[in-house]
């Protein structure tokens, strides 16, 4: 049986699907069957961000208007053989897709699959509560600004209202030498706001900026960051990146002063 | 005392997340919903739990919950 797992935030630009496409893509490095939904009807990006989106014939719609079954409508990604994508439709109202239609794509899922990841749109509308009506568990990724974890921290209460077995917190686009600086919140700081089991923290990496334009995953920054999330999600190993460590001793203080000065 | 920028975000986030809560009992509802589901599911099959958030006089707000359930589960015998 899988483990269904929501990728939400609340707030928009976070980096919920970049976060969900660079876990399954280290998840399946290490072998495990990973499938992702893109659950944002109307405004799909997971095809895009994977390089995808010249080989999606069916898409989730078409699964559930039953023109086809939901493994032939998955797309193998380019790079990683055990990862697969349910691309959303472009052009459709979402309204019309109740929770118990993607309850069902996801259930049809469940036995080919070691991991389910749910790809939640921004905000707490209707597409959120389907995204997490069918999920065990969630994870909430926040960025280190306000209003990012103002959002986060909303999104937690509602999800507390659904029948989750875990929550999980990601902080996402962490800057180590803004941390030493003293001009970001600090990570523990976020973690004590939100109450929330820490799965993992990735630092700002301009690679996956970068990848993205060309529809690639990873990062040479943050691929480390991948590792231990993916570990951590797997193994519960507890261990998160230190994005502060490059930034730390001699070296590390010149490193930031000339990032500063640049 | 000179304060760090992350220190003053700190402090105004605390402040904003403290003040959500204050403001928003709806919010608050759901959460109560949730932790009392839990508790009322160890005694009754399938409780159906409502909390309601009123404002009562001298700014107070009063939460009225209510639980229903076709079955009481015999004593003793609590939730896994």
């Amino acid at each position: 049986m899988a483990r269904k797992i929501v990728f939400t935030s609340g707030k928009g630009g976070v980096g919920k699907t970049t976060v969900c496409a660079n876990l399954g893509a280290t998840l399946s490095n290490l072998g495990f069957r990973v499938v992702i939904l893109d659950v944002d009807i109307g405004l799909n990006n997971l095809d895009v961000v994977m390089g995808i989106e010249n080989r999606v014939v069916f898409d989730i719609i078409d699964v559930i208007e039953g023109r086809c079954r939901a493994t032939q409508a998955l797309v193998q990604d380019n790079n990683f053989e055990n990862l697969y994508v349910l691309p959303s439709a472009h052009s459709y109202r979402g309204e019309e897709v109740s929770a118990r239609d993607i309850k069902n794509v996801v259930d049809s899922l469940d036995n080919g699959f070691d991991y389910i990841f749910i790809d939640c749109p921004a905000g707490v509308e209707q597409g959120f509560k389907r995204a997490v009506s069918c999920a065990s568990e969630a994870v909430v990724v926040v960025t280190p600004h306000i209003s990012s974890i103002r959002d986060a921290d909303k999104v937690l209460s509602i999800l507390s209202s659904y029948n989750l077995n875990q929550k999980y917190l990601v902080i996402n686009r962490v800057r180590g030498d803004l941390l030493m600086n003293g001009e970001m919140i600090d990570v523990d700081e976020i973690i004590k706001f939100l109450h929330t089991q820490i799965l993992g923290v990735v630092p700002e990496d301009d690679d996956i900026t970068a990848l993205s334009s060309i529809g690639a995953l990873g990062g040479s920054v943050s691929n480390r960051a991948w590792m231990l999330l993916a570990e951590n999600l797997h193994n519960g190993t507890k261990k998160v990146y230190d994005c502060t460590q490059k930034y730390k001793g001699f070296f590390g203080t010149l490193r930031r002063n000339i990032k500063r000065r640049l | 005392m000179k304060f760090t920028i992350a220190q003053i975000g700190e402090n105004r986030l605390k402040k904003v997340l403290i003040e959500d809560k204050q403001n928003n009992p709806e919010k608050m509802c759901e959460v109560l919903k949730s932790d009392i589901y839990n508790v009322a599911k160890c005694y009754m099959e399938q409780p159906v739990v409502t909390v309601e958030a009123k404002q009562g006089e001298n700014d107070e707000i009063n939460f009225d919950i209510v639980i229903k359930s076709n079955r009481i589960k015999a004593i003793g015998v609590l939730a896994q």
